[in-house]
């Protein structure tokens, strides 16, 4: 009788110390050639080009091989040369899962190097006829020593766009865009 | 991994195969009945599972036949719990099941027994952001359990016991919910 209890207290121990936590790690790594900004297990996270990022995820108990051996975390977020994006990662218990955030955008930074604001800008393919939707109104100008960044896919893009108080037009024609870079242009309508 | 309910049969296969052989009298005989009333230690073994608490059961029997008996249990168990700073994150399981209850006499005042249940499982959660094991809101959901234990009837009608259970239910998410409870029994049996 006294080996019977003394297996079952034993056993109800073992049963105690197995039921235990699990955890994994998660490592995100940036590639892209420009910062990182997102969230993480909704926690809000920033990784500079060519750094990563990681942190412990808690899973959940585990009795044996009973419970979680994983847990499904979400990541999302943008870089300038980076869509949008939102993602599932799944982390394992006891292990490091690796989540590498590549890019798969150009961009198109303009920047108001003049002292009136713009007012309007559009943009389209060079080849294409027509400009496309509004992406400034005067409701929001760009001011003097600001920018604008344009994400595009990599071709060749022309910018049409309206300044100052008499509405004055102009246009930036062949401006070629890459995956992975950005293409700086500083508008001064004076300088052209 | 979370338990699927295939892997759950193959856990009830199991614990009858190691039951099965011996058929011998038990402590209580047919028609007779038995109240169990525990407390456990329980733990629910999901995802974002946090430390189990203490769970308090009461079971009741009438036995069928010497080795079989037939009853309900219910009670309230306390699965994962975690003190934030001013909060008590929580999480309440409520079985009310249907058990079957096959029992082993070894010889002596000792006894073993396995059951197994099905029923209603009531979910009272009392959680902050993160759900546990995809459970978030108060749910009735229909589950079983498992479970092995032992008595010693330390007089002929009183007697003590541990009891290992572990409970199972799917969730709306199509996720299995599960937990086990380690139980202290107090048991009599009513002629």
């Amino acid at each position: 009788m006294k080996f019977v209890l003394r297996a079952g207290f034993l056993i109800s121990i073992i049963l105690l110390i197995t039921g235990c936590s699990q955890d994994g790690d998660v490592k995100v790594v940036n590639n892209c050639n420009t910062t990182f900004t997102g969230e993480l297990n909704n926690e809000a996270i920033t990784i500079d080009p060519g750094e990563s990022y990681s942190e412990n995820v808690y899973i959940g108990k585990r009795l044996v091989v009973i419970g979680p051996d994983s847990y499904d975390i979400e990541l999302s977020g943008s870089a300038w040369t980076k869509k949008e994006f939102s993602t599932t990662i799944t982390v394992k218990r006891n292990e490091t899962t690796t989540y590498t955030i590549d890019d798969d955008i150009g961009a198109i930074k303009l920047t108001n190097d003049y002292i009136k604001d713009i007012i309007e800008l559009r943009i389209k393919k060079c080849s294409d006829t027509e400009y496309g939707d509004k992406l400034i109104n005067d409701s929001h100008p760009l001011k003097p020593g600001k920018f604008f960044l344009i994400k595009k896919n990599a071709g060749c893009w022309d910018i049409y766009l309206k300044y100052g108080r008499a509405e004055t037009e102009d246009t930036l024609k062949n401006i070629e865009t890459q995956v992975g870079v950005i293409t700086e242009v500083r508008w001064n309508p004076t300088t052209e | 991994m979370n338990l699927t309910f295939k892997n759950a049969l193959a856990v009830m296969f199991l614990v009858f195969i190691v039951s099965a052989p011996s058929i011998t009298h038990a402590q209580a005989q047919k028609d007779q009945f038995i109240i169990d009333s525990g407390i456990s230690f329980t733990q629910a073994t999901v995802t974002q599972a946090q430390n189990g608490l203490v769970g308090l059961d009461l079971q009741a029997y009438k036995m069928l036949t010497n080795n079989i008996s037939l009853g309900f249990e219910a009670g309230y168990d306390v699965v994962s719990f975690k003190k934030l700073d001013n909060y008590y994150s929580r999480l309440g399981v409520m079985p009310f099941i249907i058990k079957s209850k096959y029992f082993v006499n070894p010889g002596g005042r000792f006894q073993i027994h396995a059951t197994v249940g099905g029923g209603l499982y009531i979910t009272n959660p009392h959680l902050d952001i993160v759900p546990v094991g995809d459970i978030s809101s108060a749910k009735t959901l229909y589950g079983g359990s498992v479970g092995v234990g032992f008595n010693y009837w330390y007089l002929l009608i009183q007697g003590i016991g541990r009891e290992f259970e572990y409970h199972f239910f799917p969730t709306q998410d199509g996720s299995t919910f599960s937990y086990f409870a380690l139980r202290l029994n107090f048991s009599l049996i009513k002629f």
